[in-house]
């Protein structure tokens, strides 16, 4: 697997760690390195006695370096991948020595042990814990009730007394009503509160439009919450998502009711945001014969920085699991086999824009809170009309392009496909189409933002 | 219906509520049938009733035109894959490297009539944004009719207008116009003084004066005219002139003494050969100081040449502030300014002597050394210095470095050329001043010179306990030798060994090696097609 330069960007926990990495990806700088079919590794000379070793597991990517660095991918992981990709011919495959070997044998027995049994409990001890998780799941269900009843108080109340007053509110009224849902145990409900403060009140009509749509689906979901005993065990389930309940990945890779579709995945975009103290890294995925769209999720914060593994334009040869859900979307990687240096075969493409159409309307039939709609499509173009781009289908029909799109990816765009008919990989989001790469062939490149690393938004 | 809605949000179902006749059949019968629930619940459920019911109708926009017309078509070849490695390299150097060596890789582009792929165009747009406007209109060279097609929409790179410096020449501050002049004379000197001319008569006197500075920092024979009509005219001597007018005329003056075709020149020349001995000429007033073989004899009293008025008046050289530690007299200071601003060959003919000699009798005959108690200077020194920046004479140049400390004179070695700049840092063991360095004359080194830097830089750190500083290996990448690349990897690694490896790689290796890995990515590409 060879990785690309800006894959390698993407990967980089900020442009500092790239930045510094560039300066090492320079042959002498390094006493040894090497490749094998599952690793790759390097000994560098840094300002210690001892050079540093560092090790990239390239089949499931990770990253291990003897560096004091608490940024992973640290500059020296960087710093190696850069190496192996500018002087690809002088990795040549080699034996691993003694201290790669140990580190992935270990990786891979890892992850080849089954999930540590649980210890075993008298009837008598699970009846107790079977007791106490319904009494703090029930606790939970109550605060939850009472932090649903206020907020829908907080909504009727500014809805009477007119939204003309929110661009005036100061952020920390959003946030201290944000606050009380989190005490209230509902962290889905406070990130919803958070929006009306960060609109985009610089806009004279999009934040009216903005501040309708949330309170549509913020009622929506309050409503639906009042009938939730009424409502099936998968709906629960998802409204108890939507509030803030934890979605556990260990419980979702042990369950062996739930099957992982094996695919060759290709991640399509990666958006970072950051959110109070944490980073949110959100993974956009497209099964390239599945067709299926998944959202793999990576969190860090000051305490536990992000650990990427995953940049766009990445090929995993993997099968993924997703979250129960009524529409699932949300998933991990339950196995991987291969980080691809290409794709085997072109996606499925949609032929237009109507069928991706009737698809979001059946996504919103299913979940009504649904924001983002992955996507394959073939042969469209972009234009200009009237100040807006559209992107136009082999139809002549056209959407509209999201207003995140930015003047350096519509650039990439135009210098990349000469205006002419591309295939295109992209996000249907709010009603707007949100481009994130472009084919040629297999080849799968993506359309980069301008120089921002992390959006702040809620 | 969607617009009703939003207002209603806006002022607050306090004051305005929501008519559920507007709104779609189904969703009023919906709203109708709840019958319970306040004004607000009645709104925020129609709101959302409405909001999904219109995301469930939305459809496509037909287009009405023909996407042909759209289509970009480059007519000339890219360039391959092997050009990326290089500018990925060229990316990684720091500033005052990257400039030529992006020029040098794009001129092998430009000279094979190829364009570089699509992928790499805006990573080369925003990588050029802040270099000169010559690196960007080479950059547009090579970036096809796709990349010329986005620049309208990159507003936030300047590479709009390039082509038309009017805009900045008419609206930009002081110091972008005289980056523009300064340019402008650099590439085309020609159009520079058409571009002047048209603005000349709005500017003020000082933005004048910095522009004629510009002007004589590339003197050329083509800007005769303009100086000739400005010295004749606008400068003038008047009465009560101001002083930067006066300045201005010294600095035309100078300039034109310069040129041999100008009227100055020849008339300055026919006065001043009056002082020379040896020549016909009547009105000696006699020796100075009394120097028995001087060939040049300058008045002890003003005459009708040197006098305040003519030396105001013509050459707008005054009398005041003259530093009695450096000329004994006025007439002195005023003669300096001859040996600043005449050619060499101007001396050589009337004096039917070498350039050579006479610099040496400027700086060491007893007539022209000034007594300051018991020691001795040379009063002409400092003009003799001036005139080697103008007029780049070798042999004085190299004069002046065997008699002087190297730094007094050390910005004069870029005059020299490469070998004997060599030669002269090899005789005086220099290869590690860095001033000396920096002022190397423009070109590659000879590759037994260029090891011999690299050896004394390695004996710095490994021998002399010595830090490197000014990462002066970036400095030096642009003139070292390609082949000392073997001999620097093999210093590198003995420097391994040595104490202060890490200065020597930061300062010197680092910056030189990535350098030279270009200069031999290039090389290499020359040689496969």
């Amino acid at each position: 697997m060879k990785f690309t330069e800006q894959q390698i960007a993407n990967l980089a926990p900020k442009p500092a760690a790239f930045k510094a990495g560039q300066k090492l990806a320079n042959l002498p700088k390094w006493d040894s390195y090497g490749r094998s079919e599952r690793a790759m590794w390097g000994e560098l000379r840094g300002s210690g006695s001892k050079p540093y070793k560092t090790q990239i597991d390239i089949v499931e990517l990770a990253y291990k370096c003897s560096c004091p660095s608490r940024q992973f991918p640290c500059k020296h992981s960087l710093g190696l991948m850069l190496l192996n990709t500018q002087n690809e011919s002088e990795f040549k495959a080699s034996e691993e020595p003694e201290w790669v070997n140990d580190w992935i044998s270990k990786r891979q027995a890892k992850a080849a042990a089954p999930p540590k049994e649980e210890k075993d409990h008298t009837p008598a001890e699970l009846e107790k814990l079977e007791k106490a998780k319904k009494q703090r799941a029930d606790a939970r269900m109550m605060s939850v009730k009472a932090g649903v009843e206020e907020l829908e108080l907080w909504l009727k109340d500014l809805i009477r007394m007119g939204y003309l007053h929110l661009p005036l509110k100061p952020i920390s009224d959003f946030e201290k009503v944000a606050a009380r849902m989190v005490d209230a145990k509902a962290p889905g409900l406070a990130s919803w509160v958070k929006g009306f403060g960060h609109l985009n009140y610089s806009d004279k009509k999009a934040w009216q439009e903005e501040a309708m749509v949330l309170s549509a689906k913020l009622n929506l979901l309050l409503q639906t919450f009042k009938n939730y005993n009424q409502l099936d065990p998968l709906w629960q389930l998802s409204i108890r998502n939507l509030l803030g309940w934890n979605q556990s990945t260990k419980d979702l890779q042990a369950d062996k009711s739930i099957k992982a579709i094996k695919d060759e995945w290709l991640v399509i975009s990666q958006e970072r945001e950051e959110n109070d103290d944490l980073i949110i890294e959100r993974n956009w995925l497209m099964g390239t014969s599945s067709k299926r769209a998944a959202l793999i999720l990576n969190f860090g914060n000051r305490f536990n920085p992000l650990n990427s593994t995953l940049s766009a334009g990445l090929i995993l040869q993997a099968a993924l699991k997703f979250f129960p859900s009524v529409y699932e979307q949300r998933a991990i990687i339950q196995n991987q086999r291969a980080l691809l240096p290409s794709l085997s075969k072109l996606p499925k493409f949609e032929k237009a824009w109507k069928p991706l159409r009737s698809q979001w309307r059946s996504a919103m039939n299913i979940y009504p809170w649904i924001n983002n709609l992955s996507f394959f499509i073939e042969k469209v173009q972009i234009i200009n009309s009237g100040n807006q781009y559209f992107i136009v289908d082999q139809k002549q029909d056209m959407e509209i392009v999201h207003p995140r799109f930015d003047q350096r990816q519509l650039m990439s765009w135009i210098v990349i496909s000469g205006n002419g008919p591309i295939n295109l990989a992209g996000i249907y989001r709010q009603g707007s189409i949100l481009p994130m790469g472009i084919f040629d062939g297999k080849k799968y490149m993506i359309l980069e933002k301008e120089k921002t690393y992390v959006e702040r938004s809620y | 219906m969607w617009k009703g809605v939003i207002d209603v949000a806006l002022i607050g179902t306090e004051k305005k509520k929501l008519n559920l006749g507007f709104l779609p059949s189904p969703i009023a019968e919906l709203l109708y049938a709840e019958k319970e629930g306040n004004a607000q619940q009645v709104f925020l459920n129609a709101l959302s009733y409405l909001y999904f019911y219109n995301e469930q109708g939305k459809t496509s926009i037909q287009f009405k035109g023909d996407l042909n017309q759209q289509v970009i078509i480059e007519s000339q070849v890219l360039a391959n894959e092997e050009y990326l490695k290089i500018f990925n390299k060229i990316k990684e150097l720091d500033h005052y490297q990257k400039e030529p060596f992006l020029k040098e890789w794009m001129s092998f582009i430009v000279e094979r009539d190829k364009i570089i792929s699509p992928n790499l165009i805006i990573p080369l747009l925003e990588f050029g944004a802040n270099l000169s406007k010559s690196v960007k209109k080479e950059i547009i060279k090579i970036i096809g009719e796709k990349g010329r097609a986005v620049i309208p929409m990159a507003t936030q790179l300047p590479y709009q207008d390039l082509d038309y410096a009017g805009l900045e020449w008419e609206e930009g501050s002081n110091s972008q116009r005289l980056e523009l002049f300064k340019q402008l004379r650099k590439e085309d000197p020609a159009q520079a003084i058409l571009m002047l001319k048209a603005s000349w008569d709005t500017e003020g006197v000082r933005t004048k004066k910095s522009l004629l500075n510009e002007i004589d920092d590339h003197l050329q024979q083509s800007d005769l005219a303009f100086l000739e009509q400005l010295y004749q005219s606008e400068f003038l001597y008047t009465l009560k002139e101001n002083k930067t007018k006066k300045e201005c005329r010294m600095l035309l003056a100078a300039m034109l003494l310069r040129l041999a075709a100008s009227n100055l020149y020849q008339e300055t020349s026919a006065e001043l050969s009056k002082y020379i001995a040896g020549a016909k000429k009547k009105g000696l007033i006699g020796k100075i100081q009394k120097s028995d073989d001087a060939l040049i004899q300058l008045p002890e009293k003003e005459d009708a040449f040197f006098n305040d008025n003519n030396m105001l008046h013509k050459f707008g050289l005054e009398n005041v502030n003259i530093d009695p530690g450096v000329y004994g007299s006025k007439i002195q200071y005023w003669f300096a300014f001859f040996i600043l601003a005449l050619p060499m060959k101007f001396w050589e003919k009337h004096t039917a002597k070498q350039g050579r000699i006479i610099a040496k009798m400027f700086l060491q005959d007893k007539a022209f050394q000034l007594q300051l108690g018991k020691s001795s200077n040379p009063i002409y020194k400092d003009a003799l210095v001036d005139h080697c920046k103008y007029h780049h004479e070798e042999s004085i140049i190299k004069l002046l470095f065997a008699n002087y400390p190297i730094e007094e004179v050390v910005h004069l070695l870029k005059y020299l050329s490469l070998d004997t700049y060599e030669l002269l840092v090899i005789n005086r063991n220099l290869h590690t001043d860095r001033n000396v360095l920096l002022n190397s004359p423009s070109g590659i080194w000879n590759l037994a010179f260029a090891e011999q830097v690299v050896e004394k830089h390695y004996d710095l750190i490994a021998n002399q306990n010595q830090w490197i500083k000014d990462k002066i290996g970036r400095e030096i990448s642009t003139h070292m030798n390609i082949d000392i690349l073997p001999a620097l990897l093999k210093f590198n690694d003995f420097a391994k060994n040595t104490r202060m490896y890490s200065n020597w790689q930061k300062q010197f290796f680092e910056p030189l090696h990535l350098g030279l890995e270009i200069k031999n990515l290039i090389k290499n590409l020359k040689v496969k097609i």
